[in-house]
């Protein structure tokens, strides 16, 4: 069955048609060519696939195209501006927070996520947001420091947690 | 890649039913899908058409006020029920095993609907609803019926839902007295990891201790027996009976994840684990006020 779907991508109006089988993942990675988020297991265990969806991190690989109708989803191609990196991505890099780099746009993402509610999130509170990414080489020491410099370098400090 | 389906939303409890009874044995309701999708990609089902509920008005939300049942629509994500004030201050125990809950992704897919509806005997969620005495708002063919949380669950993936009922809310009874509840869950990893044995344990005021059980039976279960130990003497004597009980009742299978031994002896350990938590959570309640 093919639906008419709209929804904004990284900011960008976009309307197709799909499949009712096929899921946000291959929409994005196939018909946007929006190659960030990746597929490691497909049943959201690995968060490789992670985007944000009207601004919650969930597993793309687990969620149709036609269930984000209407909805506005962020990847990590919609972060930064231009040559400009985001702060999450620039911190990544500065704290050689990857090796092989296939976990890090998820990472990324559930990071964006994380700050989004939160801006100064607690140690804790980095983990679980990252709990559902997994990371086979670096391990997670370094990503957690990133994240942490990221909300410790951000304005607004005060509005405090939220979880 | 998942297998070919038609995808359908319905707008209305009536269209639900309607299309469910249509689609016959090819339907799958869809809430979360964070299972369901899982089981298609494995192959494991391969439902013709889902029918999304989502959109069904009621279906998601949470209407609480002090006084009064805690009405949750069964297609909230987990993450709802973690963030909602009022769970957290008056049903701690629920927003505890909602979190328990795959990660942080899963949790805003996944609804309390579909973590019972899957009836997994290690549903997060299951032990805790049974200790609160959860009644499940369902809607069919035969209309609206609630249904005891005690009543619902009837093996590993069966429940007493017929072909086209779905749960549309979940009620929790107002709370008439102070309680405290503890969650205990053991896995193999902190996240996104099944339980091998799951634990929740209700201490309230008036005396009574509830407890029940997940991932050692066909169902989740409640142990009563264990219970009703503790409901004259609350001494190490009586936690250890009363654990030793749970134990006792436990019919759990060695899978993957543990085996039934081991899975027996935590049974009896995490259960006075959690009486004595709860009791201490109760009690520093009491201090306070």
């Amino acid at each position: 069955m093919l639906h008419t779907i709209k929804m904004t991508v990284n900011g960008e109006l976009v309307k197709a048609e799909v499949f009712s089988q096929m899921r946000l993942l291959d929409f994005l990675r196939e018909e946007l060519d929006l190659i960030g988020a990746k597929e490691g297991c497909g049943k959201g265990e690995c968060g490789a696939c992670t985007v944000l969806v009207d601004g919650e991190p969930v597993n793309s690989c687990l969620m149709l195209a036609v269930e984000a109708d209407g909805k506005e989803v962020l990847t990590v191609e919609g972060l930064g501006e231009g040559d400009r990196l985001d702060a999450i991505q620039q911190s990544i890099v500065d704290n050689s927070a990857l090796q092989c780099g296939y976990c890090t746009p998820g990472i990324v993402m559930s990071a964006k996520g994380l700050l989004l509610r939160n801006t100064n999130p607690t140690r804790d509170e980095v983990v679980e947001a990252i709990s559902g990414n997994l990371c086979r080489c670096t391990g997670y020491a370094r990503v957690i420091d990133a994240i942490m410099q990221v909300s410790a370098s951000s304005d607004s400090q005060d509005e405090g947690s939220e979880r | 890649m998942l297998l070919p389906f038609d995808y359908v939303r319905a707008r209305t409890k009536e269209d639900a039913v309607n299309l469910a009874i249509e689609a016959g044995p090819n339907g799958s309701f869809l809430a979360g899908g964070t299972d369901l999708f899982v089981r298609m990609y494995d192959r494991q089902h391969k439902p013709k058409i889902l029918i999304d509920v989502k959109e069904i008005e009621g279906i998601e939300g949470i209407e609480c006020q002090n006084g009064e049942d805690l009405s949750i629509g069964a297609a909230s994500p987990l993450n709802m029920l973690v963030r909602n004030k009022f769970i957290r201050s008056e049903y701690g125990l629920l927003a505890q095993a909602a979190h328990s809950v795959g990660s942080l992704q899963v949790r805003n897919r996944a609804s309390i609907g579909g973590n019972i509806c899957n009836a997994s005997p290690a549903a997060d969620t299951a032990p805790t609803l049974l200790v609160y005495e959860a009644e499940i708002e369902t809607w069919g063919p035969k209309n609206s019926r609630l249904i005891s949380i005690g009543e619902f669950f009837t093996g590993p993936g069966k429940t007493v839902l017929e072909q086209g009922e779905f749960v549309h809310k979940i009620r929790i009874p107002k709370k008439d007295t102070e309680s405290y509840g503890v969650y205990l869950k053991l896995g193999r990893t902190n996240s996104v990891d099944l339980s091998i044995v799951s634990v929740a344990c209700l201490a309230l005021a008036s005396g009574e201790v509830r407890i029940a059980l997940g991932a050692v039976a066909s169902t989740p279960i409640r142990v009563r027996k264990a219970e009703s130990v503790l409901l004259n003497s609350k001494d190490e004597e009586a936690i250890a009976r009363a654990a030793s009980l749970a134990r006792e009742m436990a019919v759990p299978i060695t899978d993957i994840r543990a085996g039934e031994e081991y899975r027996l002896e935590m049974t009896e350990v995490m259960t006075g684990n959690a009486i004595r938590q709860a009791l201490a959570g109760l009690a520093a309640i009491g201090e306070v006020k």
